[in-house]
């Protein structure tokens, strides 16, 4: 790997040519950002391209079933305080968008990618990346019919495979991120935190219930245990490494926290100054437009994305503890949302006594697995006439994918 | 528990509550021990775990005294499967099953997709509304009965398309959902299994379940019009 950045062979050129062709026509059809059909070309034609566009850059990935986006952003916002940083920012993070991404960007030192979690084996080989960020595996939509424990067998497979100096990053706290990293000898653990724990309640070699003191969690019969992490937060601070620095992020809530460790160990791991890499990391206050407040006749909308049990907790606890009205919108579009089951697989008993707006095509199963936890339902099928349906002031807005797009495109951007 | 089932559980709680009965529930991990109850839920699993399940269950001989002695046993997707008599792991061995259900299981394609059928195990049950997840495949011993005649799905994998079987107060069944938040009728037939007489209907429910219920058949039908054309 003596090559430089961005010094590729003919044969590449016309691959990633063609891959940008596709992607401006996809592009102007309006199918979309086009990263992920362009790049689907450029591998067609040359299936080592990703290979290529990353040979000589010192390359993170990250990957986890929730974080990733932001955890990425942050991880770049941190590297640029040394130099240039390619980033699958769009979220394309299969093969085919990295190369569209790494494409774009030749000349970069830096990538970050954002990497699916079921491809992070073939996307560690091509890419060689100095850093893998594992942060955790819950279990995703029902009907993708992908399995955490499948996945957790994935990594171990795709760790086992890393014959080049890599440090992984590795959540401490999850014992199915712990389980899959166990034989991997260069790991950095960070107190990660785990809120949704039903699928790691097991261990996965002796299949018998794991203890539980606190954060620690330990094997009664084989042992394995929670390693003592080198990055954890606490009362406000961030400590690492001979660090103890105060941790004041523009990112809201406990998952932000646990996203900005990640970042700071990732870049720590790249030899980056954390003193610099927390000031970067500090300063993000959004990610893709996720965490922009909208508003829409006087009503300030927190949009929020919820596509899992584990990411479903996160905002039943935001609700919990606060009082601003939530309106929850499903909406069944392609593959997503078609059964809705995961719903049942979060805790709104917790809000039990609320009022939530139903709202999406999927109204009726928000309203009935509502009901059944014990809140007062309204249903209004339109999303901004759910919005509109509440006094002025804030409301929480939870969403599943397809609706979270078209929600974000009528309350602009 | 994985696949929604556990709404099952919140569904009963919610439907008894409305009658003024009280029901506890516990969610089990392997390793815990098997408690005394009324109803017992044995939901989706990995694939691989199969045996170790079955294993867990039959231990102790506890869960087949169990209802034995006339509790309800639920078994969903992997509970089916290891309630019946034999069935495989993702390599193709043939374990043995608790023996509670007629039926032999093998694992084939995954399928998932939307169920509609008629409850065939107890009259007057109105139309079974729900979502499958599964590889499973069960064939019925001579004289078993489905838990349901399937209109829309794979269920059991044979044709006529079944799906499950009961056998007494044991109910095994491929359809996730989760099956008692789209069948209240189905939820207040096992609370009536549970406290030994039928229920009376719930006077004021809202009309989301049958809401849910109209609608995800309609789509079902429509589907399977358009795979027939």
């Amino acid at each position: 790997m003596t090559r430089p950045p961005g010094s590729i062979s003919a044969r590449t050129r016309l691959a990633l040519a063609a891959g940008r062709a596709t992607a401006a026509a996809s592009r102007r059809l309006g199918r979309g950002r086009g990263a992920t059909v362009g790049g689907g070309v450029a591998l067609r034609i040359d299936p080592d391209a990703l290979r290529r566009l990353a040979a000589g850059r010192r390359v993170a990935l990250v990957s986890a079933t929730n974080g990733k986006s932001t955890t990425s952003w942050l991880l770049a916002e941190a590297l640029r305080t040394v130099g240039a940083v390619a980033h699958n920012a769009t979220g394309a993070n299969m093969a085919e968008g990295l190369v569209t991404t790494l494409d774009a960007d030749r000349r970069a030192p830096y990538a970050v990618l954002e990497t699916d979690e079921a491809y992070l084996g073939p996307i560690a080989q091509a890419t060689r990346p100095r850093a893998i960020l594992l942060m955790n595996l819950s279990r995703d939509y029902l009907e993708r019919g992908v399995r955490s424990k499948a996945l957790a067998r994935h990594w171990q497979g795709a760790l086992a495979a890393v014959t080049w100096p890599c440090t992984v990053v590795a959540n401490a706290d999850d014992p199915l991120v712990a389980w899959a990293v166990h034989d991997y000898g260069d790991v950095v653990w960070v107190a990660g935190g785990m809120w949704w724990d039903v699928d790691g309640e097991v261990c996965r070699t002796c299949r018998v219930r794991l203890r539980r003191d606190g954060a620690d969690w330990s094997c009664p019969t084989c042992g394995r245990a929670r390693s003592r992490p080198a990055w954890w937060a606490a009362e406000g601070r961030v400590r690492g490494p001979g660090l103890d620095l105060p941790l004041d992020l523009r990112l809201p809530g406990r998952t932000s926290a646990s996203n900005a460790l990640f970042a700071l160990a990732g870049a720590a791991a790249l030899g980056v100054d954390p003193v610099r890499a927390l000031a970067a990391v500090a300063r993000v206050d959004d990610v893709d437009g996720r965490w922009r407040p909208r508003s829409i006749d006087g009503r300030v909308v927190r949009l929020m994305l919820s596509k899992n049990p584990s990411s479903w907790s996160e905002i039943i606890e935001r609700a919990a503890g606060g009082t601003d009205p939530l309106v929850v919108v499903m909406d069944a579009r392609g593959g997503s949302g078609k059964d809705c089951a995961f719903l049942w697989d979060a805790p709104f008993e917790r809000l039990a006594g609320r009022t939530v707006v139903a709202a999406g095509n999927r109204a009726a199963d928000v309203a009935l697995r509502m009901h059944v936890a014990g809140l007062h339902v309204r249903v209004v099928p339109d999303p901004a006439a759910a919005i509109r349906s509440l006094p002025p002031g804030p409301v929480d807005v939870a969403a599943n994918y397809p609706a979270f797009l078209a929600l974000a495109a009528t309350l602009g951007g | 528990m994985p696949q929604a089932d556990a709404g099952n559980l919140r569904v009963l709680e919610r439907r008894a509550a409305a009658r003024g009965i009280a029901i506890r529930s516990v969610t089990l991990q392997p390793g815990d021990p098997l408690p005394a109850a009324d109803l017992y839920q044995v939901a989706g699993a990995a694939d691989e775990d199969l045996p170790e399940l079955a294993r867990r269950l039959a231990a102790g001989g506890t869960l087949a005294a169990a209802v034995a002695g006339g509790a309800v046993l639920l078994a969903i997707d992997a509970g089916l499967q290891v309630a019946g008599r034999t069935f495989r792991d993702p390599d193709g061995g043939e374990h043995e099953g608790l023996g509670l259900l007629n039926v032999r299981s093998s694992l084939g394609p995954f399928v998932d997709g939307p169920v509609v059928g008629t409850p065939a195990f107890a009259p007057g049950l109105p139309e079974l509304a729900g979502f499958e997840s599964h590889s499973g495949r069960s064939i019925l011993g001579p004289d078993a009965v489905p838990f349901a005649y399937l209109e829309v799905g794979t269920g059991n994998g044979g044709e006529p398309a079944t799906d499950g079987a009961v056998a007494g107060r044991v109910l095994g069944t491929y359809v996730h959902g989760p099956l008692l938040a789209w069948n209240p009728a189905l939820a207040d037939h096992l609370l009536g299994m549970i406290l030994g007489v039928p229920l009376a209907p719930l006077a004021d429910e809202p009309g989301f379940a049958a809401a849910v219920r109209a609608r995800r058949m309609a789509e079902a039908r429509a589907t399977l019009e358009k795979r027939r054309r």
